[in-house]
């Protein structure tokens, strides 16, 4: 059964018509071709589907496309602007924090949730935030700085 | 996944309608955290999913007049866990809302989904019942109420009727000189409990002498379950080591745990025993300290 579906992704508005089965993860990347957001275990385990809906990150392979309706999704190409990259995609490139990428646009968009809702994470309060995301290449420990260097570029600072 | 009608209806009756028609099988979706896992790896095959999302009034966490909460069915464990009222009147609610998988599964699952999956393993459902919450059903015309302690039958069993929703949880006010706690045990950090357990314990005043006591054990029987064998041993009496050390060793003859992916009977058993030990070590401390801390 397709279906009517309105919703907005990096500020771009889509009307499409969607089978009524679909997930958010396959719309994204099949119909509206956006291919930064990742399909890993599509159990809702690894977090490299995560996209921010209406600013909060979910795990778009357990969200309907449907369900979507009439929200705002930022996926991972919009959070930069042109050439410009956010800090937290910037600290993740200049700590290291990247190294095979898979899990990268997951990471990002929940390390940047994070920071909207608390500034100065504490290095616990960093591995708790990102307990919804694996990575399989880093060990974390590139990643938490990432955090911590975004952290500091979102206060004003730079990185060391 | 399987293809499936799906419907967005605006009103509660509209939704208890599609559910209740005999010649489909409906499926109420909430954050789906459960249903498309479910749908994917585990043969779920509904005809028609009845997304909850455009329903008015599940989404809600009201402060009662009496002190208690009622939290609406469709409300998200992450709104739960950050909520003011409830950190203040139930602060064991939010910690266990806390410890149900990621920021990710918290912004879509459910307190409602969490009960009315039924997993025996919920985390919600140990420290609800041990709080002596309610479940408030609804078919759409009318309601009932009944015990959460009641509400599961069996693994992924609930009393919920065809046509039937869960509209709201209500916790009622917490007795003067309580102390309440949820402890959980897990493999990784994402993962339900392997045991789960929920307490509940009323003080005499200016005393460690127990006047009254709900333990609620998760994931070592068929369904969530009040340990009431244990709570008979307590009530009444002083908590120190000796009681605490005997109502342990009684919950465990009371669980009836099974070996499974996540742990075996034999562990769970150990489990039981250390982990009521804990709470109630807890309790105990929180007591002696005048109710403090
Ligand atoms: C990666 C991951 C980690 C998880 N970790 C945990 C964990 O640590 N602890 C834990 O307890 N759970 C965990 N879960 C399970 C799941 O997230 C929870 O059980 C969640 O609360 C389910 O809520 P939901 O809204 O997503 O339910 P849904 O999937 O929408 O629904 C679950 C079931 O309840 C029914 N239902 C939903 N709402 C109602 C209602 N109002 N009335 C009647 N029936 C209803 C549905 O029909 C379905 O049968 C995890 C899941 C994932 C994917
Ligand atoms: S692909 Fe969604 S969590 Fe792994
Ligand atoms: S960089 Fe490869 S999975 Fe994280």
């Amino acid at each position: 059964m397709k279906r009517e579906l309105h919703i907005r992704v990096n500020g771009d508005e889509y009307h499409l018509l969607v089978e009524t089965h679909r997930t958010l993860l396959e719309v994204i990347r099949d119909e509206i071709g956006l291919t930064g957001t990742k399909n890993g275990c599509g159990q809702g385990e690894c977090g490299a589907c995560t996209v921010l809906l209406d600013g909060e990150p979910v795990n778009s392979c357990l969200v309907l496309a449907h369900e979507a309706e009439g929200h705002d999704v930022l996926t991972i190409e919009g959070l930069g602007s042109g050439d410009t990259l956010h800090p937290v995609q910037r600290a993740f490139v200049e700590t290291g924090a990247i190294q095979c990428g898979y899990c990268t646009p997951g990471m990002v968009l929940t390390a940047k949730a994070l920071l909207d809702h608390n500034p100065t994470p504490t290095r616990a309060e960093i591995l708790e935030g990102l307990k919804g995301n694996l990575c399989r290449c880093t060990g974390y420990v590139k990643i938490v700085e990432a955090v911590e260097a975004a952290s500091c570029l979102l206060e004003g600072g730079e990185i060391e | 996944m399987k293809a499936f009608d799906y419907v967005r209806p605006s009103t509660l009756e509209e939704a208890c309608a599609v559910l209740a028609d005999p010649a489909g099988s409906a499926k109420a979706l909430a954050g789906g955290t459960d249903v498309l896992v479910q749908m994917r790896a585990a043969g779920l095959r509904p005809s028609v999913v009845v997304s909850l999302k455009d329903v008015p009034g599940l989404n809600f966490i009201h402060a009662d007049d009496d002190g208690g909460v009622t939290i609406g069915a469709v409300t998200p464990l992450g709104a739960v866990e950050h909520s003011a009222v409830i950190k203040e009147r139930c602060p064991a609610v939010a910690q266990a809302a806390a410890w149900v998988g990621s920021v990710q599964v918290r912004n879509r699952a459910t307190i409602g989904g969490n009960l009315c999956n039924a997993a025996p393993s919920a985390d919600t459902a140990p420290i609800l019942i041990a709080l002596g919450a309610e479940a408030v059903i609804t078919d759409g015309r009318e309601e009932r109420v009944v015990l959460l302690e009641e509400f599961f039958t069996g693994p992924g069993q609930t009393v919920l009727g065809r046509g039937e929703l869960l509209r709201a949880v209500r916790v009622p006010p917490a007795p003067a000189r309580s102390f309440a706690t949820y402890l959980k045990t897990f493999r990784s950090a994402m993962d339900c409990c392997t045991v789960g357990v929920g307490l509940c314990a009323t003080f005499e005043e200016g005393s460690a002498a127990i006047k009254d006591v709900r333990l609620a054990l998760g994931a070592v029987a068929p369904t969530p379950m009040r340990a009431r064998a244990t709570e008979a041993l307590l009530a009444g009496r002083e908590l120190d080591e000796t009681t605490i050390a005997a109502a342990s060793a009684k919950a465990v003859e009371e669980a009836q745990p099974i070996d499974d992916i996540r742990a075996s009977a034999a562990y769970r058993e150990v489990l039981v025993e250390v982990m009521s030990r804990r709470v109630l070590t807890a309790a105990c401390a929180w007591a002696q300290n005048g109710g403090r801390g």
